[in-house]
């Protein structure tokens, strides 16, 4: 279906593609601009936004006798260390490395490669007095990643059996019915819409 | 929640029972809200797209996880919104915005240490809500509840097992 009905003497000066050309410009600004804000966020405990290893990275005595919440994987059990790596915002540009904190007083034996959240206060030494804590084994990692790719394809497979695009057109369309897998092929070997 | 299967499972399960009450709530709108779950997970683009290389490029700070609050996800939708025929714009967006929206909801209720979840409403607040930390995001449990009450729900409403349809 060609949205496109006005011919080139039409009044309008942008065609219905120009405009939807020009509206999706402006809204990928907006993403962008979404994406400095939400970088140009600093901590705020007060509102349950707090510091983490990236704070404590940048500025190790800025947050003495506060609370924070760190992550990493610990590298090391006795004393605990977890270690991170970051890159905050400073001044003009991002700094970036890696931060190893030692954690005191945890309620929970871990072993090494798994990843440690923890919750607590800042000590003048500038380790991290433990309150609560969350960990999480290192092979479940991969387990999430792994259905997390499945799902994307489950979905993909539904949205190219349910719609297709013009690129012309900018624009997607509902086939008027799904198509299957093979008749997919069919339609990419010959003509490639049904719109 | 944790991972994009149990996203995808419950905005499945949520848009397949709107067709009971809505007729035009076909798979293929379905679709739609299966894919308006994956929005705001399009912040993992950080995983290969350092948010330091952009920033730095730029100029300016930058997070990628800003696409994973009701701003980003709220001007991604739209997005969607202005791909589709002006007829579909209403169905769509408010598809695409259940997806996310239900997403964003279900990792509201991730564990965290701190018992606070995350500034899901940014830009309008930073305030992060207490979360009850139902789960991890590597927990397996997740993904089969939700995949059951899909499973459950595509039986009743497209299989018109029980008394619907």
């Amino acid at each position: 279906m060609n949205v496109n009905l006005r011919g080139p003497h039409s009044s309008d000066v942008l065609s219905p593609r120009s405009r939807r050309l020009l509206g999706l410009g402006v809204l990928v600004g907006l993403l962008g601009g979404c994406a400095v804000g939400f970088g140009s966020v600093t901590p705020n405990p007060a509102v349950g936004d707090y510091p983490n290893e990236g704070s404590l990275a940048v500025n190790p005595d800025g947050y003495v006798n506060e609370y924070v919440q760190v992550t990493g994987t610990v590298v090391q059990t006795d004393p605990v260390v977890i270690e991170d790596t970051y890159s905050v915002w400073v001044g003009d540009r991002y700094r970036r490395g890696t931060i190893r904190l030692h954690i005191v007083g945890l309620d929970r034996s871990v072993h090494p490669g798994q990843s440690l959240q923890v919750y607590g206060t800042v000590r003048p030494d500038g380790s991290v007095q433990a309150r609560t804590s969350v960990s999480v084994r290192a092979h479940k990692q991969l387990y999430m990643y792994v259905v997390s790719a499945l799902a994307g394809l489950w979905v993909l497979l539904r949205l190219v059996r349910g719609w297709t695009g013009s690129a012309a057109d900018l624009a997607l369309y509902q086939r008027a019915s799904p198509v299957t897998l093979g008749g997919i092929r069919r339609l990419r070997s010959g003509d490639d819409t049904d719109a | 929640m944790p991972d994009l299967l149990s996203h995808a499972f419950i905005a499945y399960t949520l848009c397949t029972l709107l067709a009971l009450r809505y007729e035009w709530v076909s798979p293929q709108y379905v679709t739609v809200a299966m894919a308006g779950a994956f929005i705001p997970d399009m912040a993992k683009i950080e995983l290969v797209l350092d948010d330091a290389v952009v920033g730095n490029a730029l100029g300016l700070p930058f997070a990628w996880s800003g696409l994973h609050t009701l701003g980003g996800a709220a001007v991604s939708v739209l997005i969607g919104v202005i791909l589709v025929r002006p007829a579909e714009r209403t169905r769509v967006g408010g598809l695409l915005a259940l997806g996310a929206a239900s997403h964003l909801t279900a990792d509201a209720f991730l564990l965290k240490a701190s018992g606070r979840s995350y500034s899901v409403f940014w830009p309008l607040t930073q305030y992060a809500p207490p979360t009850p930390g139902l789960y991890l995001s590597t927990d397996l449990w997740p993904s089969v509840v939700t995949g059951m009450a899909a499973f459950v729900t595509w039986l009743i409403v497209r299989r018109g097992f029980g008394c619907w349809k």
